[in-house]
C-alpha cells in the first residue's frame, strides 16, 4: 500500500478539525449575542415604521376629505402581542392613538403614535372592543378618563407585510379616519 | 502494535492541551476582573422606543451619570425622566431616575433641542465599565399619555 503523503493528509484533516471546533462554538456565540440586539432594533424599525406609516395615512386620507380611501401595505414586526386603534377621552378633550405591544418572553415594549386626525376602525373578522392593552396605559386607569379600543387580532398582528384599508368616514356624528386590517 | 495514525492522536491532545490552557487562563483573567473585555469596546448608549429620543452624549464620573437627550421626533416634549439600573451592580445597585434639566410644560424641548438629564447615582468605580439598562418616560405637550422606550448602555466610569 502506497502511504507517500499519509502525515499530510492526517496533520490536513486534524488541523481542520480543530479550526471547526473552534470556530463553530465561537460563531454561534457571537450569533447568538450579536442576534438579539440586532432583532431589538430590527423589531424597533419596523414598529416605528408601521405605526408613523399608519398615522400618517390616516391623516393624508382624513384631509383629503370624507369618504377617501386607500389600501396600504406595511411590515407588521415578530411578536406583537397587541394591536390596537384607542381614544383616550379626558372630559375636555379626545386623543387618538395607533398603538402596538411586541412582548419577546422576556421584555414588553410599548409604542403608541399619536394621531393628529380623529381614528377609528370597523369591528369585524380582525378587529375587535377588546381593550385587554388597556392595562398598559397609565392614562387608561385614571379616574375620569375614559378608554374606547379597537383592538385587531389574528392574521394582522402576525408578522409579514399586511394590508390596511385606511377611510375616512363618518363615525358617531364626527368625521374620522379609519384603519381596519384589509386581508 | 498499530501505529498508524499515532501522530495524529499526538498533535489532537496537544492542540486541545494548548487550547484548554489558553482559554482557562483568558477565562480566570476576566473571572478575577483583571482584564474586562468590555472596556475595549466604545460607550454606547441607546434609548431604543419608536426613535423619538436618542442618546447621543454620555458621561459618568464621580456619582454622576449625565446624558445628553434629543428630541428626535416631530412634537415638543414637555417631561422626560430617564432610569438606569446597573444589571451588573458594579457601580450601584436598584434603579436611579432623574429628569431632564429644563424641559417643562412652559419650555418645552422643541423637535431637534438636546436636553441634559444629571442622575445621581450615589458613586462609581473608576475605569470600570458600567452595563446598565435605560427606560424613558416622556410626554408630548399635545399628547394625553405618557410615552415609554427602553434600551441599554455602555459606558466606563472616569475619575
Amino acid at each position: 500500500m502506497n502511504r507517500k503523503g499519509q502525515v499530510s493528509i492526517e496533520y490536513l484533516i486534524l488541523t481542520g478539525f480543530i479550526v471547526l471546533a473552534i470556530i463553530v462554538p465561537s460563531a454561534i456565540f457571537l450569533y447568538s449575542v450579536t442576534n438579539q440586539n440586532v432583532q431589538g432594533t430590527l423589531s424597533n424599525q419596523k414598529a416605528s415604521d408601521l405605526g408613523n406609516g399608519l398615522v400618517n395615512d390616516a391623516k393624508q386620507m382624513y384631509y383629503l376629505g370624507l369618504y377617501s380611501n386607500k389600501i396600504v401595505e406595511h411590515d407588521v414586526p415578530d411578536n406583537v402581542k397587541y394591536m390596537y386603534v384607542f381614544e383616550l377621552d379626558d372630559g375636555a378633550n379626545k386623543y387618538y392613538y395607533f398603538g402596538l405591544i411586541i412582548s419577546d418572553g422576556k421584555k414588553e415594549s410599548v409604542y403608541n403614535f399619536q394621531s393628529d386626525v380623529p381614528l377609528t376602525s370597523e369591528v369585524g373578522t380582525y378587529v375587535t372592543t377588546d381593550d385587554s392593552a388597556k392595562s398598559y396605559i397609565q392614562e387608561c386607569q385614571a379616574p375620569g378618563n375614559t378608554c374606547n379600543f379597537f383592538s385587531f387580532k389574528d392574521s394582522p398582528t402576525k408578522p409579514g407585510k399586511k394590508q390596511f384599508k385606511i377611510e375616512t368616514k363618518f363615525d358617531g356624528g364626527d368625521v374620522k379616519s379609519s384603519i381596519t386590517p384589509f386581508i | 502494535m498499530n501505529k498508524k495514525g499515532q501522530l495524529s492522536i499526538e498533535t489532537l491532545i496537544l492542540y486541545g492541551l494548548i487550547v484548554l490552557v489558553a482559554l482557562s487562563a483568558v477565562g480566570a483573567l476576566i473571572y478575577f476582573d483583571v482584564l474586562d473585555l468590555g472596556g475595549y469596546l466604545p460607550d454606547t448608549c441607546d434609548l431604543g422606543g419608536k426613535g423619538d429620543l436618542k442618546c447621543e452624549e454620555m458621561q459618568f464620573s464621580g456619582t454622576t451619570l449625565s446624558l445628553g437627550v434629543r428630541n428626535t421626533g416631530q412634537r415638543p416634549i414637555e417631561s422626560i425622566t430617564i432610569y438606569v439600573e446597573d444589571e451588573e451592580g458594579t457601580h450601584f445597585s436598584g434603579i436611579k431616575s432623574a429628569d431632564a434639566t429644563g424641559v417643562a410644560v412652559t419650555t418645552p424641548l422643541a423637535p431637534g433641542d438636546i436636553a441634559a438629564v444629571k442622575i445621581d447615582v450615589g458613586g462609581s468605580n473608576p475605569g470600570k465599565v458600567l452595563r446598565g439598562s435605560l427606560k424613558a418616560e416622556y410626554k408630548f405637550k399635545d399628547g394625553a399619555i405618557t410615552q415609554e422606550s427602553a434600551g441599554n448602555i455602555r459606558i466606563t466610569a472616569g475619575i
